[in-house]
């Protein structure tokens, strides 16, 4: 499975973009990519919960547009993360 | 200077638009003690017919990029007035930008920064006004232009672009598939200055002057309220910043009930309405492209500003925004898009509903020509056709 992390995230993970083998929800993978990246849970999360100015599409579909963070990924599919304020 | 909204952080100057810590959005951070002792109404007043006489409140360190924006048409509506029962109903028209919409203003403040950023390229992502607008700035300072328009945008934007030399690519899906689109090209060509993306902290600046406009016609007083389109919400968020900046430096005293219009169904309205999160909407059908935005940006911003200043928002359906266009060609000789009629339509049902009193100075902001969506209304009227003169006579 394909993630491309946005340049702020980048930061952490030290890389735009990797291929990792996983198979599961959008919230378990991101449980894993916070146990694999130290700092990443920090800048995922606040006080409220998942970080609403991050997007997450998969297969170029925003998950809040599917099943949310219970959106299956499957080995082929390819993740974003990416910054919720642009456009207007 | 930038700093979150959010968290507050500050950063450095920079074509940059999410904070790194916490990924709010960035807004430019000014002195107002410095410029408070800089401006005056009569600098103002003594200043150039465009959006740049009020240049002290604009983040912009070089020689403008002006093809003349602002400082549009500001019209006391008293026969649609007469109609809604609004004594002071005001508009400020903007179709006569430039390049016929709001959105010149807002672009000429980003190029200005790209060019002081030395950015080699320009891009956005639009739903029309927006591409147009980007491609006659990009064309006077001679930089290449990417635009992202969704499938099924109106030709006649396509057009103005196109001859003002832009590349243009059009995304199947909708615009927030553009945006995405534009998104990742801005992520990966730094050196690009996307005006709504890593420009935008800059770009939505531009729009305050549509506050400051409004009190200086208003012989330096704040209207009682105004309605605003919206789309992503940064329209109506800048404007509302515009009255606070002319409260911080003394040229106005009180800031308006902020209401706004979207299409029927989208989600700042139905968030004010349920007094709930804004819901991202995927599919839409309505013929008002210019502010189809299903996942707007600044939505949050925008139902805040709404809810504090007990204002309220409304979503007509596509016949009501037709026929207030009509409505308004009839009786104030404007044609305005069909986000304008939007916003005629959204204030007829706020008249109806008794949120504004009859009395009160309203400002209602037409931010487009309405040549741009001249198609929707060709099945509005028939033509007669004739061949002699005396078929006129009998007819």
């Amino acid at each position: 499975m394909k993630i491309v992390y946005p340049i702020i995230l980048a930061a952490v993970t030290r890389k735009k973009e990797e291929e990792v083998e996983f198979s599961g929800d959008v919230e378990a993978l991101i449980n894993f990519l916070c146990e694999k990246y130290k700092g990443l849970k920090k800048v995922l999360y606040n006080k409220e919960g998942f970080n609403k100015f991050i997007n997450i599409y998969v297969n170029n579909e925003d998950i809040r547009n599917l099943n949310g963070f219970e959106t299956e990924v499957k080995a082929n599919d390819t993740v974003k993360f990416i910054p919720a304020i642009a456009g207007g | 200077m930038l700093r979150c909204m959010i968290c507050k952080k500050e950063i450095e100057d920079l074509p940059s638009y999410i904070c790194p810590r916490c990924f709010g959005p960035l807004e430019v951070v000014y002195d107002w003690e410095q410029i408070k002792e800089r401006v005056s109404r009569e600098k103002i007043e003594r200043g150039v017919e465009s959006m740049w006489r009020y240049k002290d409140f604009l983040p912009v360190n070089r020689e403008p990029v002006d093809l003349g924006a602002g400082f549009t048409r500001f019209i006391h509506a008293k026969n649609l007035g007469e109609i809604l029962g609004l004594k002071n109903l005001y508009l400020l028209d903007d179709s006569t930008n430039p390049t016929y919409s709001f959105k010149d203003r807002v672009v000429s403040v980003a190029v200005t920064k790209a060019l002081e950023f030395k950015m080699r390229a320009l891009g956005c992502a639009s739903t029309g006004n927006l591409a147009g607008s980007l491609a006659a700035h990009a064309a006077k300072v001679k930089l290449p232009t990417y635009i992202f328009v969704p499938a099924g945008i109106e030709k006649t934007k396509i057009v103005q672009a196109a001859v003002h030399g832009a590349n243009i690519i059009e995304v199947e899906g909708s615009y927030d598939d553009a945006n995405r689109i534009a998104m990742e090209m801005a992520e990966n060509n730094p050196d690009w200055g996307f005006v709504n993306i890593n420009l935008r902290p800059y770009y939505v600046e531009g729009s305050k002057t549509l506050a400051y406009e409004a009190v200086e016609r208003l012989d330096w007083r704040s209207p009682d309220q105004v309605i605003l389109p919206m789309a992503s919400g940064a329209l109506l968020t800048s404007v509302y910043k515009g009255f606070q900046d002319f409260i911080k430096v003394g040229l106005t005293d009180t800031i308006p009930i902020f209401n706004g219009a979207q299409p029927e169904g989208f989600p700042i309205v139905r968030a004010v309405r349920e007094k709930a999160e804004i819901k991202p909407l995927k599919e839409s059908q309505t013929i008002v492209h210019s502010l189809a935005i299903g996942n707007p940006a600044n939505g949050f911003t925008a139902k805040d500003i709404i809810e504090e200043t007990r204002g309220y928002a409304e979503d007509p359906s596509d016949r009501e925004v037709v026929d207030s266009v009509l409505l308004l060609a009839k009786t104030e000789g404007i044609f305005t898009e069909l986000a304008g009629g939007t916003v005629i339509a959204a204030l007829k049902r706020l008249v109806e509903a008794g949120r504004i009193d009859r009395s009160e100075v309203i400002v209602a902001y037409l931010t487009g020509n309405g040549l741009k969506t001249a198609d929707v209304f060709l099945n509005e009227f028939s033509v007669r056709k004739v061949s002699k003169y005396e078929e006129v006579i009998a007819w």
